[in-house]
């Protein structure tokens, strides 16, 4: 069979084509078995929450905290303060919801499923009844399981905190540093601002997820 | 002639496609992640550690795999105006072979 020379350039250039392929190939192919490729998928998301601290009183150097309508089940961390100089007695509640960082699928496959706070809001004023030496915290029966109540008190120093959850009732012995009480077990060390309360529940979620 | 034509088409597309394959660097790339969800932690080791300030407190967790993937949550909690603003930040990552 005679080839004209068309034709037999059309043979050059799809050999050409097919040779230039089969060593890029295997150009990439023993460049990926020695040397890992590294392919970051960085992701950021940001949350603000700024709480509104409630006034509060605490009464002969004792206070109560009744969180009434909680599940027994529910996730509940309080952080008691004392204040400093004329700084007011308050009381500051967040209702945390948990989610998961992203919908990431390889790190879903890698069972990175860690919770992470997804929403905070304060609880509306009209759910904070208070009265000297006493609040209620009320509606409380409306969170999910994927939600947790976050409260700070500031009280006097040396005030001694009782909190009844349902039957249970937590109390301790004024610490002059402050505690954290997390679904009725005391933690080490006090509290620095609301910012630790929400490090151990964040701590909590990461470790038994 | 029409077979001829034919062995060049096929000879072309040979061609185009391994160029094409190369190019995009999935030809070499083996699958870093197991396909079955129910075997993931399989292979993989965890480590978590944490850094607290008086204004910020910092959690890290790291999954290492055999296959030399790894994917990073960070968590950080700031207050950098006493107790007036909270800002939660969450860095996450993967890295495959």
């Amino acid at each position: 069979m005679k080839l004209s020379r068309k034709q037999k350039l059309a043979f050059v250039a799809a050999a050409v084509s097919l040779a230039i392929g089969i060593s890029a190939y295997t150009l990439f192919a023993v460049a990926a078995g020695h040397k890992q490729t590294s392919i970051p998928q960085d992701n950021t998301t940001t949350l603000r929450w700024a709480p509104h601290p409630a006034p509060i009183n605490s009464k002969d150097s004792r206070f109560k905290l009744q969180l009434t309508d909680l599940a027994a089940s529910g996730d509940w961390i309080v952080g008691v303060q004392p204040t400093e100089g004329n700084e007011p007695e308050t009381i500051s509640v967040g209702l945390v919801s948990w989610g998961t960082p992203s919908p990431n699928e390889t790190m879903a496959k890698k069972a990175i499923s860690a919770a992470v706070i997804s929403q905070i809001e304060d609880l509306p004023l009209d759910g904070i009844q208070s009265r000297p030496g006493l609040v209620t915290l009320n509606g409380l029966g409306q969170l999910s399981r994927s939600q947790s109540v976050v409260v700070q008190l500031k009280v006097a120093p040396g005030t001694k905190v009782r909190i009844l959850n349902h039957d249970r009732e937590f109390a301790n012995d004024a610490e002059p540093e402050g505690l954290i009480i997390h679904n009725g077990t005391i933690t080490s060390g006090p509290p620095k601002g609301i910012k630790s309360l929400l490090a151990h529940l964040t701590r909590s979620k990461m470790l038994h997820s | 002639m029409k077979p001829l034509s034919l062995v060049l088409s096929i000879f072309l597309a040979l061609g185009t496609s391994v160029v094409s394959r190369a190019a995009s660097g999935n030809a070499a790339r083996p699958n870093s992640v197991p396909s079955n969800g129910s075997a993931a932690n399989e292979g993989c080791s965890w480590d978590i550690s944490e850094e607290e300030t008086d204004n910020s407190w910092c959690a890290s967790l790291t999954v290492m795999c055999d296959d030399g993937s790894a994917c990073f949550l960070t968590v950080c909690l700031y207050d950098p105006s006493g107790d007036a603003e909270i800002i939660q930040t969450v860095t996450w990552g993967c890295t495959e072979n």
